[in-house]
C-alpha cells in the first residue's frame, strides 16, 4: 500500500513540481515588478464618524476644491462611515513626466482628491450600498492638477467592507509604469471573469449532461453543484456590474461563497470514493444554517448583513479548508484515481495561487482573492477534462461490454436454435419414423401379402393370368390407396378423401360391369388423417371386392354423411348382389373389417341378405374448425 | 391444338419410354385404333429430346428416364408449342402430374389404364382426370394469387370444388349447368395459369437469385 502511493507520488511529483516552479514563478515575478514600483509608504488616515456636508454633496462627491486640513466631514442620517487617507508629496514642475496613482484595490465606494480637486469617484456613500466590490483604481493625474513643491492627495474610502481598516500600500508616480501594474490587476480580477463564467457554465452542462444520461454518480452531481455554484459567484467580479438590486446581488454572493465550499467538500467526499458521513453532514448543515443567517441579516440591513456575511465566509474558509485538504488527500489515495496526474498538477497550481493571495494578505491584514479566482477556473477546466476523458473511457467500456454482450446473446440464440432445431428434427424424425413404420406395416399387409400369395400361386405349367392380373392390379390399387392417403389433402378433408376413392375405384367397378351411385356430402368434418384415411380406404375396397367377386352385384351405393352429436362420419356401401352367410369365407373377411373399423375408434354394421348387403360404418370426426393439419398427426 | 378422335388423319404419336416392355405394350396398344398411329419412340430423355423434331401431334413422356427427367420433353414440346405433351403416371399422384402440368403437359394417364387409346387422346385434348388431390392443390397454389398473377376465375374455383369432391367431368358440367366442352376448357386455362405461374415464379426465383440480370433500359 505504501509503496503504492509512493509510486504514484513519484508519478504524480515530475508533473506537480514542473507546474508548481511555474506558477511560483510566474507569481514572483509579478511580485517583483509590483514591488519595483513607486511606493507611498507615508499615510495619514483618519476615520470620520460623520461626513461633511460641505466636502460630500447629497449623492456624490462633486469636483471642488477641499480645505486641505479639514477632512472633518458631518455625515446624514444612512452615509457610511468612511476614511479619508491623506499623502503629501512633492513635485517639481521642470521634470515633469504624466503620473498617476494606483491602489492595488479599493472598495468600490471611493474618491480620489488632488489639492482639493476630484478626480476619482465610483459607487455613492450612502445606502444603498450599490457596489461594494474590491477593485484596482488608478487615476492618471492632469498636469494641471499638480502643484509646484508640496501636493496633496485624499484618498476617501468606505470603511466599513474592508474590516481590517488598513489599505494596501498605493503608488503615485510615473503613469506608464503604474498603468500595466493597473492593468494586470484588473485583467485577472475583472476581464477573465466573464470567461470563467462561460468555463462554469460549459462544466455545469456536462457534468449535468453526465448526471442525468450516463448517472455518472456523485462525482459528477456534486461537480455540477460545485460548477454552478461558481457560475453563480462569479459575475459579480465582472467588470461591469450584473443589473440586479444590491440586496439579490450580496445574497447570491455569499449563498453561492458557501455553496462552493459546501459543494467542493461533496464533490471532494465523492472523489475519495465515500459516501457523506457525519461530518460531512454537520458541515453541509451548518453551511446551509450560515447561507440562511447571512441572508436574514441582509434582508433586516444591507450594511449590516455585508459585514456578517464577510466573518461568516472567513470563519467557513477556515472550517472548510481542512476538510477538504482531508478530503483531498483521500481521494489521491483513494478508489478515484483522478486519472490523470496533471489534474493533481493543476490542483497544486490553485493552492499555490491561494496560497499565494493568502501570503500578499498577510501584510495588510486582509485576504483579497486575486488569484484563486483563475485557479478555481483552471481546476475546473482540468475537472472537465478528466471528466471527459473519464466520461469516455465509461461510455468505450461500455460499448465494449454491450459488445460483449451481444455477442454472448447471439451466441446463445444460436445455440438455442441449434437446440430447438436438433429437438424439433429430432421431434420430426420421430414422427417420420411412426409414419414410416406405419407405411411399411401397411404395405406389409396390403401389397406384400398380395404379392407373395401371387408368387406361391405362380406354378411351372399352370398360368392362371385372370388371377394373376386381379391379384397385381389389386395390388397396384392398394399402392394407389396407400399414397393417396398420404396426400395433404386427402387426410385433411374427409370429402376429398371420399373423393379420390371414388375416382380410384369407379373405374374399376365399370370394368367389372358395376354402376357406382354416389352420394357423399360430408362438408364440415375435420381431417381423418392419413392412417384413418387409409383403413376406410382398406375397408370400403374390400367391400368393393366383395361386392365384385362374390356378391355378383349389378350396381354398388356408395353414401356418406356427417351425424352430430356426437360427429361422426358414416358411410354406407349398399350392393344389389345375392348377399353371403356370416360363417362363410366372405363372413371371416367380414371379421377383418370390423377389426380395422375398430382400430380406427369406428363401428361397423352389416346386414346382408338374398337381395343385398348394407355395410355401414361410423367413425368419430373433429369438426372441421377442430381439424388438425395432417403435417401435425403422428 | 385439337386432337380429334372422329378426324379421318390418325393422330401422330411419339412415345418416349425406357421399359422396353411397356413401350412394347403402349405402342401395340395404341397402334390397335385406328385413329392413333405411334409414329416414333425413344428411351432415354436425350433421344426423347432429339425424336420431338420428328413431325407429330402428341407426346407421350414417362418421368423417370435413365438419363434425366421426362419433364424436360415436356418442356421442349411446350416451348415448340405445335404440339402437346402427356404424361405417364403409375399413380397419377399430385407431385407427378402438377409438375408435369408445371412443365407445361397438358395431361397424364395412368400406365395401367384399362384404354390406353382413349386416354391418350383425352390427355391430348386436356381431359385428363383432375383427382380430388390435384383440383385441392390447384385451389391452393392459384388461389392467393396477387391481382397481378393469373388468378382463378369464379367459376374456375367451383369446377375445381367440385373435382375435389370426387365428381367428373360430366357431374361438374351438370352440376354448374355448362357444357363438357367448356368445362375441358376451363381445366386447360387453369392447367395453363399453373405452368405460367411457375414459370413466372422461376423467372423471379433466378432473377433473385442473380442467374438472370433484368437490364434496365434508360
Amino acid at each position: 500500500m505504501r509503496a503504492e502511493v509512493f509510486a504514484r507520488l513519484r508519478q504524480v511529483l515530475l508533473p506537480i513540481l514542473l507546474l508548481q516552479a511555474v506558477a511560483w514563478g510566474g507569481l514572483l515575478a509579478v511580485d517583483g515588478l509590483q514591488r519595483r514600483l513607486p511606493q507611498v509608504t507615508h499615510i495619514e488616515a483618519q476615520k470620520l464618524a460623520a461626513p461633511d456636508p460641505a466636502l460630500i454633496d447629497a449623492t456624490r462627491w462633486q469636483a471642488q476644491d477641499l480645505p486641505l486640513r479639514t477632512c472633518k466631514i458631518t455625515c446624514p442620517d444612512g452615509w457610511v462611515p468612511y476614511t479619508v487617507f491623506r499623502h503629501r508629496f512633492l513635485h517639481s514642475a521642470s521634470s515633469y513626466t504624466p503620473l498617476a496613482i494606483y491602489l492595488r484595490y479599493v472598495e468600490s465606494s471611493a474618491a480620489v482628491h488632488l489639492n482639493g480637486r476630484l478626480l476619482y469617484t465610483a459607487g455613492a456613500m450612502h445606502e444603498p450600498i450599490a457596489n461594494l466590490q474590491y477593485m484596482p483604481l488608478y487615476v492618471d493625474i492632469p498636469a494641471e492638477a499638480l502643484r509646484p513643491g508640496e501636493n496633496e492627495l485624499l484618498i476617501v474610502v468606505a470603511e466599513e467592507v474592508r474590516g481590517f481598516g488598513k489599505l494596501l500600500p498605493f503608488h503615485v508616480g510615473a503613469a506608464a509604469e503604474l498603468r500595466p501594474a493597473w492593468y494586470w490587476a484588473t485583467f485577472v480580477n475583472q476581464r477573465i471573469q466573464p470567461w470563467s463564467t462561460a468555463v462554469f457554465a460549459v462544466a455545469l452542462l456536462l457534468s449535468l449532461g453526465v448526471t442525468i444520461f450516463a448517472r455518472g454518480g456523485a462525482v459528477f452531481g456534486w461537480f455540477a453543484a460545485l460548477v454552478t455554484a461558481c457560475a453563480l459567484a462569479n459575475p459579480l467580479l465582472w467588470p461591469s456590474d450584473p443589473p440586479l438590486p444590491a440586496l439579490m446581488r450580496w445574497t447570491i454572493y455569499y449563498t453561492a461563497g458557501i455553496g462552493i465550499l459546501a459543494a467542493a467538500t461533496g464533490f471532494m467526499t465523492a472523489l475519495a470514493g465515500r459516501r457523506l458521513g457525519k461530518l460531512e453532514y454537520t458541515a453541509l448543515v451548518a453551511a446551509a444554517i450560515a447561507v440562511l443567517a447571512i441572508d436574514v441579516v441582509l434582508a433586516n440591513d444591507l450594511r449590516d448583513g455585508v459585514f456578517f456575511g464577510n466573518r461568516v465566509i472567513r470563519v467557513a474558509v477556515l472550517v472548510f479548508a481542512p476538510l477538504l485538504l482531508l478530503r483531498l488527500i483521500a481521494a489521491f489515495r483513494g478508489q478515484w484515481d483522478a486519472a490523470s496526474t496533471w489534474g493533481y498538477a493543476i490542483f497544486s497550481v490553485t493552492l499555490a495561487l491561494s496560497l499565494h493571495d493568502v501570503i500578499a494578505g498577510l501584510d495588510s491584514g486582509f485576504v483579497w482573492l486575486m488569484y484563486t479566482h483563475i485557479g478555481v477556473t483552471l481546476l475546473v477546466v482540468a475537472f472537465c477534462i478528466v471528466l471527459a476523458q473519464r466520461y469516455g473511457h465509461r461510455l468505450s467500456s461500455l460499448e465494449a461490454s454491450n459488445e460483449n454482450l451481444t455477442r454472448r446473446i447471439r451466441t446463445k440464440e444460436l445455440e438455442l436454435a441449434q437446440d430447438f432445431d436438433r429437438l424439433r428434427a429430432l421431434n420430426r424424425e420421430q414422427i417420420l419414423e411412426g409414419e414410416r413404420q406405419r407405411i411399411m406395416r401397411d404395405m406389409h399387409d396390403g401389397i406384400g401379402g398380395r404379392l407373395a400369395s401371387l408368387l406361391l400361386r405362380l406354378k411351372p405349367g399352370a398360368q392362371p393370368v385372370g388371377e394373376i392380373r386381379e391379384a397385381l392390379q389389386e395390388s397396384l390399387n392398394d399402392l394407389r390407396l396407400i399414397i393417396d392417403s398420404l396426400d395433404g389433402a386427402v387426410a385433411d378433408d374427409p370429402a376429398v378423401a371420399l373423393g379420390t376413392f371414388r375416382v380410384r375405384v369407379e373405374p374399376w367397378l365399370r370394368q367389372h360391369g358395376m354402376a357406382l351411385d354416389w352420394a357423399v356430402d360430408v362438408t364440415g368434418a375435420g381431417g381423418l388423417g392419413a392412417e384413418k384415411t387409409l383403413q376406410i380406404y382398406r375397408l370400403l375396397q374390400e367391400a368393393c371386392s366383395n361386392a365384385v367377386r362374390h356378391a355378383q352385384a349389378r350396381r354398388l351405393g356408395i353414401s356418406a354423411t356427417i351425424s352430430d352429436e356426437p360427429r361422426k362420419l358414416c358411410i354406407a356401401v349398399v350392393d344389389d348382389g345375392r348377399g353371403f352367410a356370416t360363417h362363410s369365407r366372405e363372413g371371416r373377411g367380414l371379421g377383418n373389417m370390423r377389426r380395422r373399423a375398430a382400430q380406427i375408434g369406428g363401428t361397423l354394421a352389416i346386414s346382408t341378405s338374398g337381395t343385398g348387403t348394407r355395410l355401414e360404418l361410423q367413425v368419430p370426426v373433429a369438426p372441421a374448425e377442430l381439424s388438425v393439419p395432417a403435417q401435425a398427426r403422428a | 391444338m385439337s386432337v380429334n378422335a372422329t378426324d379421318a388423319i390418325p393422330a401422330r404419336v411419339l412415345i418416349v419410354e425406357d421399359d422396353a416392355p411397356t413401350r412394347d405394350a403402349l405402342c401395340a396398344a395404341l397402334n390397335a385404333r385406328a385413329d392413333i398411329r405411334v409414329v416414333g419412340s425413344a428411351d432415354s430423355r436425350a433421344t426423347g429430346l432429339a425424336l420431338i423434331a420428328e413431325p407429330h401431334d402428341v407426346v407421350l413422356t414417362d418421368l423417370g428416364l435413365p438419363d434425366g427427367s421426362g419433364l424436360d420433353v415436356v418442356r421442349a414440346v411446350a416451348s415448340a408449342g405445335r404440339s402437346v405433351a402427356a404424361v405417364l403416371s403409375i399413380f397419377g399422384d399430385e407431385t407427378t402430374v402438377l409438375d408435369a402440368i408445371e412443365a407445361g403437359a397438358s395431361g397424364y394417364l395412368l400406365k395401367d389404364d384399362a384404354d390406353v387409346g382413349e386416354a391418350v387422346l383425352r390427355a391430348a385434348a386436356g381431359e385428363s382426370p383432375v383427382s380430388p388431390p390435384i383440383a385441392v392443390h390447384l385451389l391452393r397454389r392459384l388461389r392467393p394469387a396477387a391481382p397481378t398473377d393469373p388468378a382463378l376465375t369464379p367459376r374456375e374455383i367451383e369446377l375445381l370444388e367440385c373435382f375435389a369432391r370426387g365428381h367428373s367431368y360430366k357431374e361438374a358440367a351438370l352440376r354448374l349447368g355448362i357444357s363438357y366442352h367448356t368445362v375441358t376448357d376451363h381445366v386447360k386455362a387453369v392447367y395453363r395459369k399453373l405452368a405460367v405461374r411457375s414459370r413466372g415464379e422461376a423467372v423471379f426465383a433466378a432473377v433473385r437469385n442473380g442467374i438472370i440480370r433484368l437490364e434496365r433500359t434508360a
